[in-house]
């Protein structure tokens, strides 16, 4: 098969892998902690290498795991000391465990090529060729393999626990007290994204992974309030930004992981724009609605005022909304001619008059 | 008596917020908890069920810790304190409160699924069984949180200000879920604001603030010397004291 | 005391203990509003500004890189406050989305930029990961001026900052021009970032903003007692963090500093008499018996 084949592959299996782990971290609010955890992996990896004296994988795949729970717990020892709010705990703890990784690469690995920047970007085009070889059969990429672990982990964890998940998420207190510690739904899906993002930086780089973890579910998240649907389109939208991401970047000889995640960007956009629930052009229209309705609200109720009164011939014309309101002319016209496209008012004599339907529409406990 | 609350003290940065709680509620009655802001109501409930950690203090339920007991525990918190926005709906959440009779890693079944059916039928939310938790009024959020407390089905259940901000419908359907779980036994231990209703709402009546005023039955404890205890200002109580 | 000699040492200590005073006192504005993480979103997201500033200029010198950076600082968190205002995404997944995609912007320019084999891109990898050990007089200059700008600024929006970050809606309710004052503590918070990335780099800048903070919170109570604390901690443990790395160990110096000023907030919570954990038993003890 061909390396173009197993770059595809490595690609969507990590952007499907990504995206399932972060939906309960975007659901719990803690998307940040996966760029924490991604970031602090590093000393783990040197610890592992340097224990088994090399780049070795499982020992650097071990090493890794135990630093993203040691970042994980010492956040929230951190912040249950009540001294330190959780974000501050999160922008202390990450960067001091890179700075330990990449002072101990200084020390001890300066001749291996363990660089900072690779564990950013990831090297997706190499990892093509770190061939997974059994008894001499060449059973393709190593990362395809890890990868595959990492997405049976992630389904058997939402799977099995999807009960729990929604307890703890759903309110903490309340599954403490019907015996789901929710610290143990938080340090088991810390674990899995930890492993997911170990699993996928390697191939794709830190960031990227990161992207892949946040991005697609954040995406879901304004596109539905139902968490199967939420499931699916963050399942689409990792897969598709990886496939589209890497088959432009190709033709374009371009950053794969990096046009992946301006992919993703470009949904998110389109998304921010466009959700019929959230979206902001839906909001706006909304707003635009609502302002208009209370505008004829406010019309009717002063028309119906001055209703066979002497003071009708000037306070119910047109031309007296812009003094009444404050209205701009082409506002009244608009607030007016709306109304009387609802059947609420009458325009055809100078006077504004009330219709049955408009009356019935400002009576009161409608 | 059955649940006891002994030497209990509960410091919130660095100030003691309860102190010296020796507390005994009657089972199978509704009890009250009032006093003014910042008395500690609240925190009383919250480390009554473990959820506050207290510097020293036992509390037992029928003799035995109650920390040993949790499942026999129900809770309805202010409904301010759970995500709103997660993307569930009511008969979810409602089954949430059948978790932990079902235990880690199995789902619930049949019989928890009827049991919340009945739940949300008892609290007139049976229509909304689908509706998003999102768009639900206040109202109906608090009787989601009473069908899931009933779906438990505890011995006692603690709520944090059950009527704060419903509607006066609302009100009068949970009372009735109240009358309900009162006759089948169960004990319910309320922090109330709302000195003008405790008492034809209540049997039983604990004035706190910070320390334990006064605490036993409704008649012998509502009295204005209590209240001014408790309150530190003079009290009219409507309809006058025996 | 040979080493105050040493021209290049002395420009680095220098220089870096400036960036401490700088982002510690600054970075009080993130920590009191709980903004610890708009500082590493803000430090990547500048790496596509960064990218396209050296396209447009192609030059190397610190000014027009800091532009950029802090160009693609202020867009990402318009798009952040958009974002959270128009739906109702979380602070953290805002922050995280908007972080990475600019991050992965940043990665494909820079991608371009290296596939042109140009001689002058090698400075741009000092603002990813810093180089605090080749900092120039010209480079602490530019420190220097930014830096005395952005306090200044500071020190002018101090009242309505204390407003803000004491209770939001209140300040709202007298009068206050909410929005703007954020877009200004935003921009301050782009100052503090622009300065450090070519020393600290960026994953490691957050702590650079948030640590002097949070042990100066530790010893104090009162706001302006805090910040100017802040930047004590800063400039000193930048000092001493350039200081060690370079003459007590051959180590990069960037996550020295770090480390140095993380080990001073550890310390600070232990016995910090403000929030101290040893203080606070002791009071403890004092309220129950």
């Amino acid at each position: 098969m061909s390396p173009s084949f197993w770059l595809y592959l490595i690609a969507s299996l990590a952007g499907v892998t990504c995206a399932l782990s972060g939906i309960y971290l975007v659901l719990r609010r803690q998307a940040m902690l996966a760029d924490a955890i991604s970031h602090s992996i590093l000393p783990g990896l040197v610890a592992g290498f340097w224990i088994a004296h090399g780049p070795n994988l499982i020992a650097g795949f071990v090493g890794a795991v135990a630093a993203g729970l040691t970042t994980t717990m010492l956040v929230e020892g951190l912040t249950r000391t009540k001294k330190i709010a959780n974000d501050s705990a999160i922008g202390l703890v990450f960067p001091a465990m890179f700075a330990i990784g990449v002072i101990w690469i200084s020390l001890q690995f300066s001749n291996v090529h363990l660089d900072t920047d690779s564990v950013l970007f990831g090297e997706i085009t190499l990892a093509v060729f770190d061939r997974f070889v059994i008894g001499g059969r060449d059973l393709g990429p190593q990362s395809v393999w890890i990868l595959l672990a990492a997405l049976v982990l992630n389904i058997a964890y939402l799977v099995l626990f999807r009960k729990e998940l929604r307890i703890a998420t759903f309110d903490a207190d309340h599954a403490w007290l019907q015996g789901f510690d929710s610290r143990v739904i938080h340090y088991s899906l810390m674990v899995v994204v930890t492993i997911t993002s170990v699993a996928a930086f390697t191939a794709i780089g830190a960031i990227l992974s990161v992207a892949l973890i946040i991005v697609p579910a954040v995406i879901a998240r304004l596109l539905s309030n139902r968490l199967v649907p939420i499931i699916l389109v963050t399942l689409t939208v990792g897969l598709m930004s990886a496939l589209i991401g890497t088959s432009t970047a190709i033709a374009g000889d371009l950053n794969i992981p990096g046009l992946v995640s301006v992919f993703l960007g470009v949904i998110f956009g389109m998304t921010l724009l466009f959700s019929p629930h959230q979206g902001i052009i839906a909001e706006r229209a909304k707003r635009a609605r609502q302002r208009m309705h209370f505008a004829i609200q406010s019309l009717l109720i002063h028309i119906h005022e001055h209703e066979n009164t002497p003071e009708e011939a000037t306070e119910s014309t047109l031309e007296h909304l812009s003094d009444e309101f404050g209205w701009s002319d082409s506002w009244s016209h608009s607030v007016a001619h709306n109304a009387e496209k609802r059947g609420l008012l009458s325009l055809n004599q100078p006077i504004i008059r009330l219709t049955e339907k408009g009356r019935k529409e400002i009576q009161p406990g409608n | 008596m059955s649940l006891s609350i002994r030497d209990l003290t509960v410091i919130y940065r660095d100030a003691p917020v309860l102190r010296d709680i020796d507390l005994d509620l009657p089972k199978g009655q509704l009890c009250a908890i009032v006093g003014p802001n910042g008395a500690g109501k609240s925190t009383l409930i919250k480390a009554a069920l473990g959820l506050v950690e207290p510097v020293s203090g036992s509390i037992n339920w029928c003799g035995a810790p109650l920390r040993t007991q949790k499942t026999k525990v129900g809770y309805v918190p202010q409904r301010s304190s759970v995500d709103w926005d997660f993307p569930t709906d009511v008969f979810d959440v409602v089954l949430m409160g059948t978790f932990s009779r079902v235990g880690w890693l199995k789902s619930p079944g049949k019989a928890e699924r009827k049991r919340v059916a009945e739940c949300l039928d008892l609290v007139g939310m049976a229509e909304y069984a689908k509706t998003q938790i999102s768009q639900l009024s206040g109202g109906q959020q608090q009787r989601v949180f009473f069908a899931r407390a009933l779906a438990q089905n505890a011995e006692l259940t603690f709520m944090d200000e059950p009527f704060a901000g419903v509607d006066a419908t609302t009100e009068e359907s949970l009372l009735n879920v109240l009358k309900t779980m009162k006759s089948e036994g169960k004990t319910i231990i309320a922090v109330h604001h709302d000195l003008q209703t405790v008492r034809e709402r209540f049997d039983h009546i604990t004035l706190l603030n910070k320390r334990i005023i006064a605490s036993g039955s409704m008649d012998a404890t509502f009295t204005e010397s209590n209240l001014k205890a408790a309150y530190g200002i003079d009290f009219a109580i409507a309809g006058g004291v025996d | 005391m040979s080493w105050f000699n040493d021209y290049t040492l002395r420009t680095v200590i220098l220089g870096t203990s400036l960036l401490g005073l700088f982002s510690g006192a600054l970075g009080c504005i993130a920590v009191l509003r709980r903004q610890s993480l708009v500082g590493d979103t803000l430090a990547h997201a500048s790496l596509p500004g960064i990218c396209l500033a050296y396209l447009l200029f192609r030059s190397r010198e610190a000014l027009p890189l800091m532009l950029g950076a802090a160009f693609a600082g202020l867009i990402a968190m318009g798009i952040v406050s958009v974002t959270q205002r128009a739906t109702k995404t979380d602070p953290n997944s805002a922050l995280g989305t908007v972080l990475t995609i600019f991050f992965g912007a940043g990665a494909v320019i820079l991608g371009i930029i290296q596939r042109g084999h140009d001689a002058g891109q090698a400075g741009l990898d000092k603002f990813l990961f810093g180089q605090a050990a080749s900092l120039v007089t010209s480079q602490v200059v530019a420190i220097a001026t930014i830096g005395l700008i952005s306090l200044f600024v500071f020190a002018m929006v101090f009242k309505e900052f204390k407003l803000l970050a004491f209770d939001p809606i209140f300040a709202e309710s007298v009068g206050l021009p909410v929005r703007r004052t954020n877009i200004i503590l935003t921009g301050l918070l782009v100052g503090a970032v622009v300065v450090g990335l070519n020393t600290v780099g960026v994953i490691l800048l957050s702590a650079m903003l948030v640590a002097p903070g949070v042990a100066a919170r530790q010893w104090t109570d009162q706001l302006v007692k805090m910040v100017v604390l802040a930047g004590l901690f800063g400039c000193l443990g930048g000092g001493l963090g350039a200081y060690l790395s370079t003459v007590a160990a051959e180590m990069p110096t960037g996550p020295v500093v770090v480390l140095v000023l993380v080990a001073w907030v550890v310390i600070s919570l232990i016995i910090g008499p403000a929030k101290g954990i040893a203080f606070r038993a002791k009071r403890r003890q004092e309220a129950t018996s």
